[in-house]
């Protein structure tokens, strides 16, 4: 009985305190979560959003670090703005999850971007990727996904046979090839133009393999049936690029600007 | 002699020998040189979470929590067989390289491995950045930036500051070092190295980094003289350098991971140490104001992190 | 209350990803950093670069580490020496054991220098060589033994002949607490040991040891001596009497940079067979203080420049009784001491040369002579002396560069000048190569000098009827080439096959000069040259811990055209180790002798060659990793084997050895 006693007051606090938590604070909020970034530095993320967004109404960022937990939120909320990948976005939609693109990501006037598939000018086509590392920024689901569209179909072996090594930004993937970390890198094309700049040497020592389809940069959705809340929470998104502060903020997020889709 | 007895003796040791087989294991054992320390934690939690998805097994040995660590370590080894052994930090290289000399051994989170005696066995994770990526990124970041200044121990960091030295001159950039053996000796020192060069470097020296107080004495130094200070790690950002370029701790461990399952398969020539692959850009933008520094503006989508006066 | 637990879980999603957020706050935390710098100022690698691997060294080097010794079950040092290639270990009449190194032996092994941590141990200055005291020093504390074959006068000095034994002791870091053994074996034997080592904060260190040993011998049977074979009175036939007993003390005190170090032994033995050709009885009693005093300190002037400095007193004494006929006993006594100090620069010029150079000085001393007759121990009258007293100075210089021109390529350069105020100077040079010329293959090459210094009694050997001290010997020399190939073919397995040739000079040797009296003159030379093989397989896997060994030499030494009496053609050690898990494992070891020469005009039979077969068992860390326990069995079959006898003792045949012996042991650590 001594035992139990704790275990209930145990359960009993957790019960309280996340139910007093998940009622303390109805503030609308931005979820975020990303598969193409590996972002570890999450307090930073928010604490930076959150000082921007508390100077244009009473809003929160909520940055997520694991993508069951970003997804169990889509379905249990509702009127919030949650910002993700589009290939992300895509997954989520043929689980029939009722979520549409309100906001794409720009990035120096673009929306979209491909991902490329990038190695030593050693290394002439796929097969040579045979038990070799590939560097890459993002989830290992969204990466794995990526390489596959890349390598094409029938590839499956090669697919299994390709060890992906995880790093935080595409620049480090890019960078990885260079010094022997890894043997190729899948990394957005922006990803090699800041290696061109950066490293002339090195980008000059690469080639390209291959190259994913075109798709959208960061997407704010919305759930299908916007309310006035999420009306005002894209308000202020598409806003953030006309202050200095937005788009540091929103260089966080690897974009510069936020433009409307039809 | 009877060659009855020597041929009895013979037989013996062939039925001996004989008795023997071989046996091939796929366990990684963890060794890790103090539990409490973040940086190794955070590598080994990595690290574990990597195996699993590959389904690997691990076992795991904490320095600190044993008192005769040498000769329970080495019945560990004998009792778990690993195929290769993981060792977190110099301490537990030191160890592992000892007891278990004919083991293949990986290495990471240890400063300057270029000090430590790595063989065809052994394989490893620099804790440092290659100096070569540090000092592009720094020239992308402060192109006007000539000469950079830092204080070593000579014990630790003597190989690590060569190979700075070598890259910095590829890319340009002078290097003037000074070692001290105490930090007593860092006043001294930064007041002969600071009038001398653009920027101060703080490398990741266990002497010079002996305790808060020397991390003070750089940054008030360095602060009189009006110098900007460029660190390995985040930390001391907050103590007022301008620029961070840290190595990602995370995937420290995750590409050990991969590098562990890779020697395993002797699919990567023995003697591999990578560089980390994962980079974290911090700049302090408050002091390079305070500094009125030249910074390259289109360099900023290279910054993970961008930290103003009110934080 | 579906709605409600759904929030709660999003709540509570919520609450997890801000903890994530704290947690990414308190990762940029200085203190942590600090934390993590401090863990990895505990570790120096500090890689002094005359700590050579044995793969790099130009010399022919084996190690023998503590866990070797442990698996050997070894008695004594002699135990693990028998299985070094190129090591020979046989009886003398005198009781202790010669050491054959590459073909050469003498009865006092005082071409073999023997040092205890680095420290010389050739502390009798009238017969030379350490066998006296050291031959059977109990290995309860030893860590390691390194065997370095070939000539060392280049760095250390005299006596370094034909090989260097280094013993390297357990110091305070390896002890850590206390730890105590004790062994029972075949003829009463008993060991014990005592050790105590601790590490304090204020950088402070101390390890003591204790070891006491007793055994009543190895009783072998004499069949005759000299006075028998006349038909005068005597003990023959009868048994050898060699019981030996001894205690020692061992000290390591560390204070900062100054440590204080030295070993006391105490050592009483009876004897073989005598002296004289005569069997002695019970009644010979060797008596032998022997001790060393050593204060060092390792200053550091710079990270790449360090001096080591040391003092140390040397004290040998004998005070021996032996009895020459039934009823006549010689007592003979002396001290000899040994002092002085010296100064070793080591200069780290880069990553790849390291040079050290040193100056030492040492003042030899030998005095309260003792020399008496009796018709038994405790009626002896004093006779005239032996030897005389005497004072020897000597000086010497040595520099050596170990360079690494190539990362695969290692030169060592070395020399040494020695000067003695009684026979004048001495240079030795050394020189060698290591190259790895494919990866995990050496090749080695090296070419050395070395000498021996007479001893005082060979220079001054005074009222012996038949024997003469000569004042004017020059030094033994012996100049020595060996190449030598080192390979790991595969994981675990290490290979290696050497071929030397030395060319022994100015040996010193008794000569006849007139009837019946021979006097000690340089004179006569002798080559020995042979080849070595190693091989040592270490098991990986399931059945690590356990391996297979063997070493074999083929050697051919010889004087005025003939092969050395003595001394055999080949010898081979086969040695495997098997352990079964973490707590028990077996060892097996077989030593294989060729039959041994006479000397000419010596009528005997050859000795005939052997196979001894020992075995085993070895039970590690049990009951909480507190006790180890061993039980061997040497010359499990029990083979009737000999050593040979010296040609004026051919009337008795030769040695007849043990038979099969047990050895039990119990180690325990607190």
């Amino acid at each position: 009985m001594k035992r139990i006693l704790p275990v209930f007051f145990i359960f009993f606090v957790f019960v309280v305190g996340g139910g007093w938590s998940a009622h303390s604070d109805e503030r609308p909020r931005y979820y975020f979560y990303n598969t193409e970034t590996n972002i570890n530095n999450f307090a930073s993320l928010k604490m930076e959003f959150d000082i921007y967004l508390s100077n244009h109404g009473s809003y929160l960022l909520q940055p997520f670090d694991l993508r069951e937990n970003f997804e169990a939120v889509i379905h249990e909320k509702k009127g919030d703005v949650y910002l993700l990948s589009s290939w992300h976005l895509k997954e989520l939609q043929q689980k029939r999850v009722p979520l549409e693109i309100a906001l794409v990501g720009t990035s120096k006037g673009n929306t979209t971007q491909r991902k490329v598939l990038s190695a030593k000018k050693d290394i002439v086509n796929f097969a040579m990727l045979k038990n070799t590392v590939v560097a890459a920024a993002g989830s290992e689901e969204y990466v794995h996904s990526i390489l596959k569209q890349i390598l094409g179909k029938g590839q499956e072996t090669l697919l299994k046979d390709i060890k992906i090594l995880i790093v935080p930004k595409d620049i480090d993937a890019v960078m990885a090839v260079g010094f022997g970390m890894a043997t190729a890198a899948i990394s957005a094309e922006s990803g090699l133009d800041k290696l061109a700049m950066m490293s002339p040497n090195q980008f000059k020592e690469l080639h390209s393999l291959g190259f994913s389809e075109k798709d959208y940069l960061l997407i704010a959705a919305t759930l299908k049936k916007t309310d006035q809340q999420e009306t005002q929470l894209l308000d202020v998104l598409r806003k953030m690029s006309e202050t200095d502060a937005g788009v540091a903020n929103l260089k966080m997020l690897g974009i510069d600007g936020w433009r409307a889709v039809q | 002699m009877k060659i009855i007895n020597f041929c009895k003796a013979l037989i013996l040791l062939v039925a001996f020998l004989g008795s023997a087989g071989f046996a091939q294991s796929n366990k990684v054992l963890i060794v890790n040189s103090e539990k409490a320390v973040y940086r190794y934690e955070t590598i080994a939690t990595e690290f574990k979470k990597v195996l699993q998805q590959n389904a690997y097994q691990w076992a795991e040995f904490n320095l600190d929590s044993h008192a005769n660590v040498e000769a329970e370590l080495k019945q560990f080894i004998e009792q778990e067989n690993p195929a290769l052994i993981y060792c977190i930090g110099t301490q537990a290289y030191s160890l592992v390289h000892n007891v278990a000399p004919n083991k293949k051994m990986l290495f990471s989170a240890a400063i300057n491995w270029r000090r430590l005696d790595v063989g065809a066995g052994t394989y490893g994770v620099a804790n440092e950045l290659s100096s070569a990526q540090e000092l592009s990124l720094l020239r992308h970041f402060f192109p006007t930036i000539k000469t950079i200044g830092l204080l070593y121990n000579d014990s630790f960091s003597r190989e690590y500051v060569e190979t700075i030295k070598k890259d910095a001159l590829a890319s340009g950039i002078n290097i003037i070092n000074k070692p001290i053996d105490d930090t007593q000796e860092i006043i001294g020192a930064l007041n002969e190295l600071l009038p001398k060069i653009d920027m101060f470097w703080i490398i990741s020296d266990p002497v010079v980094l002996s305790n808060k107080e020397s991390v003070q004495q750089i940054f008030q130094a360095a602060q009189q003289q009006k110098k900007p200070v460029y660190a390995y790690s985040d930390v001391y950002i907050e103590q007022g350098a301008v620029l961070s370029i840290s190595a990602d701790i995370a995937t420290i461990g995750r590409q050990s991971a991969g590098l562990a399952m890779m020697a395993n398969q002797d699919k990567v020539p023995g003697g591999t140490v990578q560089s980390p692959a994962g980079s974290m850009v911090t700049l302090n933008k408050c002091a390079l104001d305070a500094l009125k520094l030249k910074f390259n503006q289109d360099a900023l989508d290279s910054v993970n992190k961008i930290v103003g006066c009110e934080q | 209350m579906i709605k409600y637990l759904s929030t709660l879980l999003v709540g509570l999603l919520i609450v997890s990803s801000s903890a994530f957020a704290e947690t990414s706050t308190e990762q940029g935390s200085l203190e942590k950093e600090l934390a993590y710098l401090a863990a990895e100022r505990k570790v120096v690698v500090t890689a002094s670069k005359m700590e050579e691997h044995v793969d790099k060294t130009v010399a022919t080097t084996t190690v023998i580490t503590q866990d070797d010794i442990a698996h050997i079950g070894a008695r004594n040092l002699l135990d693990v020496l028998r299985l070094v290639p190129g090591i020979g270990i046989t009886q003398t009449q005198f009781g202790w054991r010669e050491i054959e190194v590459r073909g050469v032996k003498t009865v006092l092994s005082e071409k073999v220098q023997i040092m205890l941590n680095g420290h010389p141990l050739d502390h009798n200055l009238q017969n030379a060589g350490s066998a006296w005291v050291y031959d059977d020093l109990p290995v309860d504390t030893i860590k390691r033994v390194e065997v370095v074959r070939g000539p060392g006068s280049a760095l250390y000095g005299a006596n370094a002949f034909l090989a260097v034994i280094n013993i390297i002791t357990q110091n305070a870091k390896d002890l850590n607490g206390v730890q105590t053994s004790a062994g029972w074996g075949s003829f009463d034997t008993q060991q014990y040991r005592a050790s105590w080592g601790k590490q304090f904060n204020n950088s402070a260190e101390a390890a003591l040891h204790f070891n006491f040993t007793d055994t009543n011998g190895i009783n072998s049977p004499i069949p005759a001596d000299s006075r028998s074979i006349q038909g005068l009175s005597s003990n023959a036939p009868g048994r050898s009497q060699l019981t030996e007993g001894r205690y020692d003390l061992e000290w390591q005190l560390g204070y900062k940079d100054f440590k204080l170090d030295g070993r006391y032994i105490n050592k009483k033995a009876g004897t073989f067979f005598g002296v004289a050709s005569v069997l002695s009885d019970d009644r010979t009693q060797q008596d032998y203080n022997d001790y060393f005093l050593r204060l060092s300190r390792t200053w550091k002037i710079k990270d790449n420049f360090t001096v080591d400095t040391q003092v140390f007193h040397d004290f040998f004494s004998y005070d021996n009784i032996w009895q020459t006929a039934p009823a006549q006993f010689l007592h003979n006594g002396l001290q000899d001491t040994r002092t002085g100090g010296e100064i070793q620069a080591n200069y780290h010029l880069s990553d790849t040369q390291t040079m050290i150079s040193g100056f030492s000085y040492a003042k030899e001393q030998q005095g309260n002579l003792s020399d008496q007759l009796g018709v038994d121990p405790a009626h002896l009258l004093p006779t005239l002396p032996s030897t005389e007293e005497r004072i020897r100075k000597r000086w010497g210089v040595y520099i050596e560069d170990v360079w690494d021109p190539l990362k695969n390529v290692r030169l060592t350069l070395g020399a040494r000048y020695d000067r003695y105020n009684d026979f004048g100077g001495t240079f030795n040079p050394r020189m060698g190569f290591n190259w790895e010329f494919i990866k995990n293959y050496s090749v080695k090459f090296s070419y050395g000098t070395a000498y021996r210094a007479p001893a005082f009694g060979e220079l001054g050997l005074v009222n012996n009827p038949v024997l003469l001290g000569n004042p004017a010997l020059k030094p033994e020399e012996v100049k020595t080439f060996e190449t030598g190939i080192i390979a790991h073919p595969v994981t675990g397995l290490t290979t290696q096959a050497t071929y030397y040739h030395s060319s022994i000079n100015q040996i010193i040797s008794q000569v006849p000069v007139r009837t019946a009296i021979s006097q000690y003159e340089n004179s006569g030379s002798v080559i020995a040259e042979g080849i070595e093989l190693e091989t040592r397989y270490d098991f990986d896997g399931a059945l690590q811990g356990s391996y297979i060994g063997a070493n074999h030499v083929l050697q051919h030494s010889v004087q005025l055209g003939q092969q050395l009496a003595d001394v055999p053609r080949q010898r081979t050690n086969l040695m495997a180790n098997w352990a079964f898990d973490n707590t028990w494992s077996s060892f097996a070891h077989v030593l294989i002798k060729g039959n041994t020469l006479r000397n000419s005009g010596d009528t005997r039979n050859v000795v005939p060659g052997y196979a001894l077969f020992d075995v085993g068992l070895l039970g590690k860390n049990m009951f909480g990793k507190k006790v180890d326990v061993s039980f061997n069995v040497y010359n499990l079959l029990d083979k009737h084997y000999y050593d040979p006898a010296p040609s004026s003792l051919n009337f008795i045949g030769d040695y007849q050895m043990a038979g099969r012996t047990f050895f039990g042991h119990v180690s325990l650590k607190f």
